[in-house]
């Protein structure tokens, strides 16, 4: 970067492409969570790449670059994903007669976010941590590894057992919050 | 566009190094402080005995606590504007704020607070100070579009701390009140609600 900087087109070219891969498999992770397939996810890495480029001045020399890059990418991942799923819930809108069935449901959505709140404050400590990183963050499991200082494969097992008890203790607390804990 | 024609693109783009962001906060913020102060200076006119109320805790409230504040807001919206840096606080400006906080509450406790309360002056003064702070909030806002903040309504809330601050370390030339609770009530009040605008500001002007 510094050298790109300095006006190294073939470096900052490199390290463009170096970043688009990397990007590109944290945003398939993420918006596959969400229902998304590789098309987004491109589409995502491309306005990254552009959002880096734009911003790049704000890039602090004397720090390490990968913070950075993340930041940015993690901010226009979840931009995106917000954008996309406020777009498929457009899209999935019924004609007006069937409204009637639409609003329960929104009303109900701040409660099950709560609800989902709850149960996860419910589960024990590493594997709170790992749901919360991969299914709310939108970490890689990459990321949730060093994060929570265990192997990835380890990682893997923790997110499955704690949705088995995401979906244990929501089915203890009554119908209404198997959704939440979806 | 394929993903790689556009870095192609991209890296074809002459480097355009800026000048840093903190720089051109700072630029921002004290030409605005200038603007004001000159403002204030000749639409109100500076009150005779400015250089003896710097000695009284009200004084010194009004100067040393909205510089403290207004630096620490300001690196901090800084600090924000750039991904990937964590937000720190420079603890000078902690230290001066939590002695302002200290003097404040030892002084409100004394019977200063019901001789120099008056509600009518403060919230006049406060309306004062949040249409000095307009301007300059509108500056620094702009100003941090240059950055990448990552907390829009965040940072655009520091940005209208320290905006508020500003207004207030003008307004002060002129403004003859010396009570701390009047000064405290009536600065802070208005600090805080250029703080909630800029926040809401933020949140649309700061989207990148």
């Amino acid at each position: 970067m510094q050298a790109a900087c300095a006006g190294d087109r073939a470096a900052y070219e490199a390290l463009l492409a170096d970043i688009a891969g990397m990007l590109r498999a944290h945003a398939r992770a993420r918006l596959a969570r969400s229902g998304f397939g590789p098309e987004e996810a491109e589409d995502v890495v491309q306005e990254t790449l552009i959002a880096l480029h734009a911003k790049r001045h704000t890039w602090d020399p004397e720090r390490p670059i990968l913070p950075w890059i993340q930041a940015i990418a993690r901010h226009k991942t979840v931009d995106a994903a917000r954008r996309l799923g406020r777009a498929r819930r457009r899209a999935d809108a019924r004609p007006v007669e069937d409204l009637a069935d639409l609003l329960p449901a929104r009303t109900e959505r701040p409660d099950a976010r709560r609800d989902a709140h709850a149960l996860l404050a419910r589960l024990p400590n590493r594997e709170r941590g790992v749901v919360e990183a991969l299914a709310i963050e939108g970490l890689s499991i990459a990321a949730t590894a060093s994060r929570v200082a265990i192997s990835e494969g380890a990682v893997r097992v923790a997110f499955h057992r704690g949705l088995a008890r995401l979906r244990r203790l929501a089915g203890e607390d009554g119908p209404g919050e198997r959704k939440a804990a979806r | 566009m394929t993903t790689d024609e556009l870095i192609r693109r991209l890296s074809a783009e002459a480097p355009a190094p800026r000048p840093r962001l903190e720089l051109r906060l700072f630029a921002t913020l004290s030409a605005g402080l200038l603007a004001l102060g000159l403002w204030v200076a000749t639409r109100y006119g500076v009150r005779a005995d400015l250089p003896a109320t710097l000695a009284t805790s009200a004084g010194a409230l009004k100067f040393v606590g909205g510089a403290a504040l207004a630096l620490a807001a300001g690196r901090l919206a800084c600090r924000l504007s750039r991904p990937g840096s964590r937000p720190e606080v420079c603890p000078l400006s902690v230290a001066t704020l939590v002695l302002a906080a200290l003097a404040l509450g030892w002084t409100a406790a004394g019977a200063a607070l019901s001789a120099s309360l008056a509600p009518a002056g403060a919230a006049s003064c406060a309306r004062s100070i949040l249409l000095l702070s307009a301007p300059i909030l509108a500056g620094a806002l702009l100003t941090l579009r240059v950055g990448a903040p990552t907390r829009p309504a965040a940072t655009g809330a520091l940005a209208g701390v320290a905006a508020g601050a500003m207004a207030c370390l003008a307004y002060a030339l002129w403004c003859p009140a010396d009570g701390v609770a009047f000064v405290a009530l009536s600065y802070g009040g208005a600090i805080a609600v250029a703080g909630l605008a800029g926040a809401l500001a933020g949140g649309r002007v700061l989207a990148w």
